[in-house]
């Protein structure tokens, strides 16, 4: 991680047990009326604050189109802390944060906005000491992105203070564009006003603990990174299943789907965690570059050959966990004759020295059996098998598993004699548990990325060249699905673990998904 | 069975140890699954050896040590010299701690090795440990009493031990130099770790928070005077003087003569290259209480005060920063009460040696040594 020169400069931050410390700053939320604000960012700001992680000279600016009070805006801010913060809401730490809360209405496309802000910058300078430094977070719907960008740049908002050194950075929340050329125009229009070190692409994946362990798995332990290659992995497989149907999020759903919803981003930057080279450094830029060269090396799935390397359906009427879910075209705000996946396999290579042959699986989807995110590294069989299989029982392959949600872990699975004089061999795995190694409370993927960008830390944040690359490899996807012009898509009962085309696609290259 | 209230033990035979542990665990992990419940994970990832020098405090060692395998899974050894055991035969207890089943329907399980001896098995009662150690993890060795430097017991414990954890809050002023002693003799393969350094982790936070942002930062070379308020059941509150030698030793000042007592305060000097700083410690007398700090103030020359409080009784922390001429700047954090188990688990979860630590101890010891 990028070295913190605050902690160089303050004495009394030098010693082995004080977290770093973030610089004072305001952060700026646009969209402070939106369920983002509510239910993930400011519960991740109380909680930062409760556990003393924020500097005193802090404050918070919401703002948005309704009529709100600093007052009113603050009740409703307690009322969803209370509601979503993973800790208990105290009244004195409240009281403290309360103070540092501000509310500003404001169209977007007004100019006065912006006006407004300035003066409420300079005003929250005043009172809390916050330096000039400024995060202006963009928890908006992806259409506002241009009005506010232009915006912040037309009263020079968006300039460090080149006299306080006061810095300025912007976190913009996915989706990062529809597809390839949105994803381009928006990064155009984000570099017309910001450099891109003031640019935070935030992805909530990366800010979890055990997408960050993959990298600490693999660079840390000597024993992996050896057979880490084509010579001894048969495939890779990454799945993010998750039991909940579209819901709430229906309508914009309907326009997304999971290859844009998930795998353009999520899975992809997990996907680069693991088949990434290792960095000369663990910092922002040298891990990025080194993500940025493995998109490159992924071979295209040319829109022709959609029909074999990729999987797409949507789910029937079924049950999850004993309740009744109605099929995706019946859901409200979907339309009927809908031909967006909830459902989406691929199967794609690695063209490197590395993973030359390897294919990669992954599979996303919604209203499925369990919710599980994993990644799965299947090794290849021994050469040569020296026992007998009829009497010995089959050998398995041994898999290593990297469990990010639930049950957070590693597991290894390997083969072993059963005890007596016969050679029976059954497979056994060895587990690795986050949660029961580490009693800690694990901190909210939020409140870690609001840290590094207060931080100045983007490791954890998509750059714009890598961001392009997954949008250049699913556009193609997309592409093909386009010119397949299918009416309707395969469907699979909601509460199983996706269509038997996803099986199949496994089947084929005589291998299967692992049964969770 | 002995006398010794160890609820939920099973009695075995010293070099039969692993078996019945296995056997332990078999029996276990099949009742479990008879009755398809919560599968039983066995965990462990340090060795933590307990020195228990009378039985008195030995059910509530037991009991921290439960909570701590709970956040920190190990394989405890816990060995108890009990004055009232008869001959020179060693009694060894194991038993299983689990915590309740997770989301997962698993169950997390340790196991505690307890090892009782007698006066007579003093000379011999370490040589239990290294054939109860759980293989290539690390060894912390838990002394929860004033430690014997120089005795051949605490000699023969720390020689399997990678990382020692003392609470120089038992300590008195005699114990606290020869700690600093033994720390600066300094041995590679054991490293010291302090429960009561581990109490003020909170205070150096906020202490170090003032000064995260540039523009406060320089009044760190201002500063003039130190005051700080404490609770302590015990005359000499070293913990409260440790956290003084860590900002002495931060800010490179240094102890011009050690601690003085007027009453109820203790008073200390430092010289830095940017003037004198006085120090004033004012102790409020709480019979059998542990050592609280309620109040640190800090004030510069030119009139500006940072302060941190915490209530009696309150787990918040309020710091406010005054600058002369302008408001005050108040902000609150939570600053909870923290229990035995709780500051032991966090020590355990530390390998490295503690630079910072080594140096306040020196500092304090200074201060206690020329007072």
């Amino acid at each position: 991680m990028a070295t913190q020169p605050i902690e160089q400069e303050n004495p009394l931050r030098e010693g082995t047990r004080l977290e770093a410390a973030t610089e004072p700053c305001t952060v700026v939320i646009f969209g402070a009326s939106g369920d983002l604000t509510r239910r993930k960012l400011m519960p991740a700001l109380y909680n930062l604050m409760h556990e003393q992680r924020l500097p005193s000279s802090f404050a918070v600016i919401g703002v948005a189109r309704r009529e709100k009070t600093d007052e009113s805006f603050r009740d409703e801010m307690q009322q969803a802390i209370a509601e979503f913060s993973r800790t208990k809401i105290d009244q004195s730490v409240w009281d403290s944060f309360a103070r540092k809360i501000y509310y500003l209405r404001g169209d977007f496309n007004d100019a006065g906005t912006y006006s407004q802000l300035q003066l409420a910058l300079a005003r929250c300078e005043q009172r809390h000491g916050t330096l000039g430094n400024c995060i202006y977070y963009l928890s908006t719907p992806p259409e506002t992105y241009d009005e506010i960008i232009e915006g912040l740049g037309r009263v020079g908002l968006h300039r460090p203070d080149e006299k306080r050194k006061g810095w300025k950075r912007i976190v913009i929340e996915k989706p990062f564009g529809h597809d390839l050329a949105t994803a381009r125009q928006l990064n155009a229009r984000v570099a017309t006003v910001f450099e891109e070190s003031q640019v935070y692409r935030i992805d909530h994946y990366l800010g979890k603990e055990t997408v960050q362990n993959i990298s600490v798995f693999r660079f840390a332990n000597g024993m992996f990174e050896p057979i880490w290659n084509h010579k001894y992995i048969d495939h890779v497989q990454i799945s993010a299943a998750e039991e909940v149907a579209v819901g709430s999020r229906a309508g914009y759903y309907d326009t997304t789907g999971a290859l844009r919803d998930m795998i353009q981003n999520h899975m992809l930057q997990v996907f680069a965690l693991i088949a990434m080279e290792p960095p000369v450094a663990f910092d922002a830029d040298t891990v990025r570059d080194e993500k940025h060269k493995v998109f490159r090396a992924i071979r295209q799935i040319q829109p022709a050959e959609v029909a074999r390397y990729t999987v797409r359906a949507q789910y029937a009427a079924g049950s999850v966990a004993g309740k009744k879910i109605s099929g995706y075209l019946e859901e409200p705000g979907v339309n009927p004759k809908s031909t967006t996946e909830t459902f989406a396999a691929i199967k794609f290579f690695v063209d490197n020295w590395r993973w030359a042959g390897v294919p990669f699986y992954i599979r996303t989807g919604k209203a499925l059996a369990r919710r599980i995110t994993e990644v799965v590294i299947q090794f290849r069989k021994p050469p040569q098998i020296l026992f007998d299989e009829k009497s010995a029982g089959t050998i398995d392959p041994n898999l290593l598993v990297l469990r990010i949600q639930p049950d957070e872990g590693i597991s290894i699975k390997s083969e072993v004699k059963l005890p007596g004089q016969r050679v029976r061999i059954r497979p056994v795995t060895m587990d690795f548990r986050y949660g029961t190694s580490f009693g800690v409370e694990i901190a909210e993927a939020y409140e870690r990325l609001i840290l590094d960008c207060m931080l100045g830390d983007s490791t954890l944040f998509t750059r714009r060249d890598g961001l392009e690359k997954t949008w250049e490899f699913v556009d193609k996807i997309l592409d093909g699905w386009r010119q397949q012009d299918l009416k309707k898509l395969p469907q699979y009962e909601a509460g199983t673990w996706g269509p038997v085309e996803a099986q199949e696609l496994m089947k084929r290259d005589g291998r299967q998904w692992r049964r969770q | 069975m002995t006398e010794l209230n160890l609820a939920g033990v099973q009695q075995v035979e010293l070099r039969n140890i692993e078996k019945a542990l296995r056997s332990m665990w078999g029996a276990t992990a099949s009742a479990e699954d008879a009755e398809k419940a919560a599968p039983v994970i066995r965990a462990c990832a340090l060795n933590l050896v307990v020195y228990v020098a009378d039985k008195t405090g030995l059910s509530r060692m037991l009991e921290a040590i439960d909570q701590v395998s709970l956040s920190n899974p190990n394989r405890a050894i816990v060995l108890v010299i009990d004055s009232e055991k008869k001959g020179a035969e060693l009694a060894t207890y194991i038993k299983s701690v689990c915590r309740l089943p997770d989301t997962s329907g698993r169950k997390l399980c340790c196991e505690q090795i307890v090892v009782v001896g007698g006066p007579e098995s003093s000379g011999v009662i370490h040589s239990a440990i290294d054939p109860l150690l759980a293989p290539d993890l690390p060894v912390y060795l838990w002394w929860n009493y004033r430690p014997e430097f120089e005795g051949p017991m605490f000699e023969r414990f720390t020689r399997v031990a990678d990382r020692l954890v003392v609470d120089s809050d038992l300590f008195n002023r005699g114990d606290f130099q020869r700690l600093a002693e033994f720390v600066s003799r300094g041995s590679k393969d054991l490293v010291v770790s302090d429960l009561n350094w581990g109490r003020l982790t909170r205070w150096r936070q906020i202490l170090a928070q003032f000064y995260d942002s540039p523009r406060y930062r320089a009044h760190l070379d201002r500063l003039q005077r130190v005051e700080m308020e404490c609770t302590s059941g015990s005359p000499l509150p070293v913990r409260v003087l440790l956290l003084a030698g860590w900002l002495a030793c931060r800010l490179g000042w240094t102890p011009e003569g050690g601690i003085e007592q007027k009453e109820n305060r203790y008073h200390a000097r430092f010289t830095a290259t940017t003037g004198n700083i006085s120090l004033s410690l004012g102790v409020l007398s709480g019979k059998g209480e542990d050592c609280a700090i309620s109040c640190i103030r800090l004030h510069t020359a030119s009139g500006a005060l940072f302060e941190s409080r915490k209530p009696s009784g309150s787990g918040f922390a309020e710091s406010t920063v005054q600058l002369p001429g302008a408001g005050s700047e108040v902000s609150v954090g939570k600053m909870p009460n923290i229990a035995l188990e709780e500051i032991l688990s966090r020590e355990l979860e530390v390998l490295a040696r503690d630079r910072v630590y080594e140096e306040a101890l020196q500092v304090t010891s200074r201060l206690l040594l020329e007072g």
